[in-house]
């Protein structure tokens, strides 16, 4: 079921003096792209709209704190987008984005474009979500080579997910500066031989600046579950991303929009 | 140097983009390969027949049209062929005569973009209508379409079977087809990528003479590129295998919708290795409706064993990109876009044929050379560029451009993410490179012969003295 196309705000179109064309990326004071994805059609007709986005600048993270310059309308969507953009850079065709960082679903009978707002360095970006065009239906089934997006948990016996919208846990509590300890369940799901997943931490909001120890982790074939240390530098209320992916078989690629699984750790952190 | 920009894109009148483009709702503009025999086009600016003068007399179907459609058009719009209407009689002709003439006169039709007052214009395999042509099929439409004499009506041509390999009709039937691994397109679903290998099952190294990547009549459409390497032999179809590109790998060939294939010139070889794997790389975009076991293939002539690599001059074929390997562009919403690739010759090196690739939003191409004296010439230009066809040019022999050690090649792209880019899906999105048909990419295959200073002054020489 698509949801009907509405009217792009005005914000959407292009602020003057925003083109980069034929310039190299700025080193620094540059604004966040927002990224529409793609959609995906789900079996009780809710459609779940994907989102990235590319940090123009050359090198440095760019935060943008939720509220009137880092938006999600309507409102009643608002709040699962990442405030902490990093500067990512992939190989062969993935380029400088950070794809499927979060998903909104939306229930049937919805009306009208999800639209995610960025303010930073003085410029405006927006871009709609909408399931209109056929070009940007992302789907749940397996790719060419069988692979499909893992189930994340974290606990054993824990609520599991496999897709954009991942799964979330918490609030989970933490003196600044002490370790917290979380750990991730993985599992292939690929319709072929088991492959090993690859663990990868982000920070996704929240105001201080986040160490993870170790940030990465590779499973045994087939899935398995790793440690990670996570410490924080500030107090307050942070949200974690783990993507779980298999990246790097034939069939699987950020640039391919496949195949990698969520999963959001909230955190609140005393002083 | 600024360059000079492509002009706007003129976009398709919309029943012909309905029916020719986005009868499938997720198909690309035009999603199949063409098949005939394009040896036999016109070439642009000369007469493409012998006939009778048009001027001489009231202007006809059956003595001046019709020969011009079965020569050019044919080969699709008949029963069976991927032309969205046949166009084998005057009734076909005059029912649609004004579309013709709207698309003949921009040339959007041969489905053959390249730019006929810019560049190099002797192309091997060129599909562009000649002007005389045109003014052919606008002065008849002019002149209220008039069927003519039918006994001036020439014998109907006989056109080439679906599915055939269209080098056939120059080469013959190739020496050795190399077919993937099956698979099964699903109806409906985000873009897919195809990747198996399979033996090439040759036993000593061969020289190249032509490819050509052939899908399946029933995958044309949803076949949106497909690449071949020769990889080394042990590279298996696990799912665990390295991608294309490898220690000991060699660029076979690159496909995209609507090429036809590739022709090594008669003094190179494009190598075939022995005890090689060919290494596919496949991407599928299910259009609506589902192809249960395509099967690609590709096709290679070979040169006679008396032509090995040691005695022709290397040809590659190359992806040739921005500086910043896959580059870093991205486009905004309702936004234009140019970007620039440059590569720089360290040998001297002969420009065999160039491949513009792109997808929705990019309008237009250009390639130039800047020589070491500090000259710079535009080659070839595309600047109405169609993500249904995307056609390897290959220069004519004796047109080739011979570059001099320390050349650099600079590849221009023009983007529109716009809606007055008739193929954009969503002008409200931001749009980076990206591997999915939503995205796009800035490069070009390029075919090029390396040469030693000594081969390098020897072909300036004979071309001097033609």
């Amino acid at each position: 079921m698509a949801v009907p196309l509405s009217v792009v705000p005005l914000s959407a179109q292009p602020q003057p003096g925003a083109r980069y064309p034929l310039g190299p990326s700025a080193p620094s004071g540059a604004g966040v792209a927002p990224y529409f994805d793609g959609w995906y059609a789900n079996p009780d007709g809710s459609i779940t709209l994907s989102y990235g986005f590319m940090n123009r600048n050359a090198s440095g993270a760019v935060d943008i704190p939720i509220g009137p310059d880092n938006r999600i309308e309507p409102a009643q969507f608002n709040g699962l987008q990442p405030t902490h953009f990093p500067v990512v850079r992939y190989g062969a065709f993935g380029g400088r984005r950070e794809r499927g960082v979060f998903a909104i679903r939306v229930p049937t009978g919805h009306k009208g474009d999800v639209v995610w707002t960025l303010r930073h360095g003085g410029v405006t970006y927006t871009v709609p979500g909408r399931a209109t065009s056929e070009y940007y239906k992302l789907s749940y089934t397996p790719q060419a080579a069988g692979s499909m997006m893992p189930v994340v948990r974290f606990a054993a016996d824990g609520p599991a997910s496999a897709g954009r919208e991942g799964v979330t846990t918490g609030p989970l509590m933490v003196a600044m500066g002490t370790p917290l300890t979380i750990r991730v369940w993985m599992e292939d799901r690929g319709e072929r031989k088991p492959i090993p997943l690859n663990m990868l931490w982000f920070k996704h909001q929240g105001p201080g600046d986040v160490s993870f120890e170790p940030r990465t982790a590779t499973t045994a074939p087939g899935g398995g579950e790793a440690t990670t240390a996570v410490r924080f530098s500030a107090p307050g209320e942070y949200m974690l991303r783990v993507r779980v992916d298999n990246f790097g078989i034939t069939d699987s690629a950020p640039g391919q929009q496949c195949c990698w699984t969520n999963g959001y750790v909230r955190v609140k952190v005393s002083g | 140097m600024e360059p000079t920009g492509p002009s706007p894109r003129k976009p398709l009148p919309r029943r012909w983009r309905r029916s020719l483009a986005f009868s499938c709702a997720a198909a690309l503009i035009l999603t199949a390969a063409r098949t005939g025999t394009p040896a036999a086009r016109s070439e642009p600016g000369t007469h493409s027949a012998p006939r009778r003068a048009a001027d001489s007399a009231r202007i006809s179907f059956t003595r001046d049209v019709a020969p011009v459609l079965q020569k050019n058009c044919q080969v699709c719009h008949s029963p069976g062929g991927i032309g969205p209407m046949p166009l084998l009689t005057y009734e076909h002709a005059r029912r649609h005569g004004p579309l013709i003439k709207q698309v003949v006169q921009a040339r959007e039709m041969p489905p053959y973009q390249y730019d006929t007052h810019i560049g190099i214009q002797k192309l091997q395999h060129d599909w562009r209508l000649s002007d005389r042509d045109i003014a052919t099929i606008l002065r008849w439409v002019d002149e209220g379409m008039p069927e003519g004499d039918p006994a001036d009506m020439p014998p109907a041509p006989k056109l080439p079977e679906p599915g055939q390999y269209q080098l056939a009709a120059q080469y013959g039937p190739p020496d050795l087809v190399i077919k993937a691994a099956k698979y099964s397109v699903p109806a409906v679903g985000q873009d897919r990528w195809w990747r198996p290998a399979v033996p090439s099952g040759l036993t000593t190294d061969r020289c190249i003479k032509a490819i050509e990547t052939k899908p399946t009549v029933a995958g044309r459409s949803v076949t949106h590129h497909a690449n071949s390497t020769f990889v080394p032999g042990n590279v298996t179809t696990e799912p665990d295998a390295v991608g294309g590109g490898g220690p000991g790998s060699v660029r076979l060939s690159e496909y995209a919708l609507g090429k036809i294939g590739e022709i090594v010139p008669a003094d190179a070889c494009r190598i075939a290795p022995a005890g090689s794997n060919v290494l596919f790389d496949i991407h599928y975009f299910p259009n609506g409706k589902a192809v249960a076991d395509d099967q690609l293939e590709v096709g290679i002539w070979f040169h006679g064993p008396e032509v090995t690599p040691q005695t022709r001059h290397r040809q590659t074929l190359g992806l040739y990109a921005l500086q910043s390997g896959s580059g870093d562009f991205e486009i905004e919403p309702h936004g234009t876009l140019v970007t620039q690739g440059m590569h720089r010759f360290n040998t001297p090196v002969r420009i065999d044929s160039w491949q513009p690739h792109g997808h929705l939003r990019l309008v237009a191409k250009r390639l130039e050379v800047l020589y070491p004296d500090g000259r710079r010439e535009t080659l070839s230009m595309v600047s109405n560029w169609n993500p249904g066809w995307h056609h390897s040019h290959v220069y004519a022999e004796d047109a080739a451009p011979l570059l001099p050690a320390g050349s650099v090649i600079i590849n221009t792209a023009w983007y529109d993410n716009t809606d007055k880019n008739p193929a954009n899906p969503d002008p409200d999105q931001w749009v980076g490179i990206g591997d999915r048909t939503t995205d796009e990419m800035s490069h070009a295959w390029i075919a090029v012969t390396q040469l030693d200073e000594a081969s390098y002054q020897r072909l300036l020489a004979q071309r001097a003295k033609k």
